[in-house]
């Protein structure tokens, strides 16, 4: 083989082997570099996460209890009374009848918590799930003992007062779901219908009612506990 | 036999320098991604994935320089903006509560055959344009195919609240 050919061959090796130098696919044409990094251990609570079924989960948990909290704000009957209402928030009669398993509480204590940092005293929460422990300080500080018969502990700071609070409005609700799966395909689809309703405790009229529900469809590969 | 390898090693030698990679061709006109605007435009919303909307300008390169770009939405209209969309914006309104909170709401269109899912969420701002109060959790949408779908939220604080800006996403 001659030297024309050889070169030939190098020249055309050369210039397949140099191509065409186009910037990979994730430069941006600014020149910011979007290639996605390393997988972050934690993630977005708002978002579905890596491991997601078709139960009840953060971001369902978020946007729900979000969508309530305004929309309680926004009653008058609850937020716009003269005197701040007193409202038991808890799990006790909030009734879990679907086939998720969840604890309650994630859902109340995140909707307390939540609607009395926002109502800033336009509602006032009583800690209904705390009173054994209010109870047993408030017993403390009348017990006396002794013969100069001192209480056991003092007054403490706060005005004493006859008895603890009395609730006005009081939480209730309920998860159902109903479920359907396809034994041919292994799909399983799961309809959440979450129900949230404020009672007068005097009356037992329902002030305030808010529902919430979806629709997942999915492999049922995922086990919540 | 000599001349002629000669002659065809030079030609296929111009011709692939000729075909090459057509990268500095001066004075091209091309497309490129419309950046965000910087800042926040209160009271509107904005699709922040590029699957629901995407818009493209035309600008000017010569020799990789950009020369010419649209300044404003007249010149980019008139150059040619570019946008690929699933979803528009149909209407944004916002409202008092009767008990002084913003209630905010967007009404979007499903412009494709398929029915979609979008989330939206939203943050407050006071007089100042400061947050008064956290980002909102994401709320999802139904959207039927050609159809209209409705995104809404209220705030949680009342007078201090002034100003919205509503960010839209694909379902995820």
């Amino acid at each position: 083989m001659n030297i024309t050919v050889k070169l030939f061959f190098l020249a055309l090796f050369a210039l397949l082997w140099a191509g065409c130098a186009t910037p990979p696919p994730y430069v941006q044409s600014t020149g910011v570099d979007s290639s996605p990094g390393r997988p972050t251990v934690y993630e977005d609570v708002n978002s579905p996460g890596q491991v997601a079924g078709i139960g009840l989960e953060s971001q369902d948990l978020a946007s729900m209890t979000d969508a309530m909290v305004g929309d309680m704000l926004a009653t008058p009957v609850l937020a716009n009374r003269k005197i701040s209402p007193r409202i038991i928030i808890d799990s006790e009669y909030f009734r879990n009848e679907s086939s998720t398993r969840i604890n309650k509480n994630i859902i109340t204590d995140r909707l307390r918590v939540n609607l009395n940092r926002a109502s800033q005293g336009r509602m006032v929460f009583v800690g209904r799930h705390y009173s054994d422990m209010v109870e047993k300080e408030r017993e403390l500080k009348r017990t006396k003992q002794g013969a100069e018969g001192a209480t056991v502990v003092d007054a403490g700071t706060l005005e004493k007062t006859k008895s603890t609070y009395g609730g006005d409005f009081r939480l209730g609700g309920r998860i159902t779901t109903l479920d359907a799966v396809n034994t041919v395909s292994g799909l399983a689809s799961r309809t959440h219908q979450i129900i949230y309703e404020m009672v007068d405790l005097e009356t037992g009229e329902i002030v305030w009612s808010g529902i919430y529900d979806f629709k997942k469809t999915a492999r049922d590969d995922i086990i919540y506990r | 036999m000599k001349g002629m390898m000669k002659t065809g090693f030079m030609t296929i030698f111009a011709g692939l320098f000729f075909v090459g990679c057509a990268t500095t061709d001066p004075c091209v006109n091309i497309l490129q991604e419309k950046p965000l605007a910087p800042g926040i435009a209160m009271n509107s919303v904005t699709i922040i994935d590029t699957s629901l909307y995407y818009e493209m300008v035309g600008a000017t390169y010569c020799d990789g320089v950009r020369i010419a770009a649209p300044t404003t939405a007249e010149a980019a209209a008139q150059q040619g903006t570019v946008a690929r969309y699933k979803v528009t914006v149909e209407k944004t309104d916002s409202s008092r509560t009767p008990t002084g909170t913003m209630e905010v709401l967007t009404i979007l269109r499903n412009h494709t055959n398929f029915p979609l899912q979008i989330e939206g969420r939203t943050q407050f701002f006071d007089r100042n344009k400061s947050p008064v109060e956290g980002m909102s959790a994401w709320q999802r949408v139904q959207l039927p195919p050609k159809s209209i779908g409705t995104y809404k939220i209220a705030s949680t604080k009342r007078d201090e609240v002034e100003f919205f800006h509503i960010e839209i996403r694909e379902g995820r």
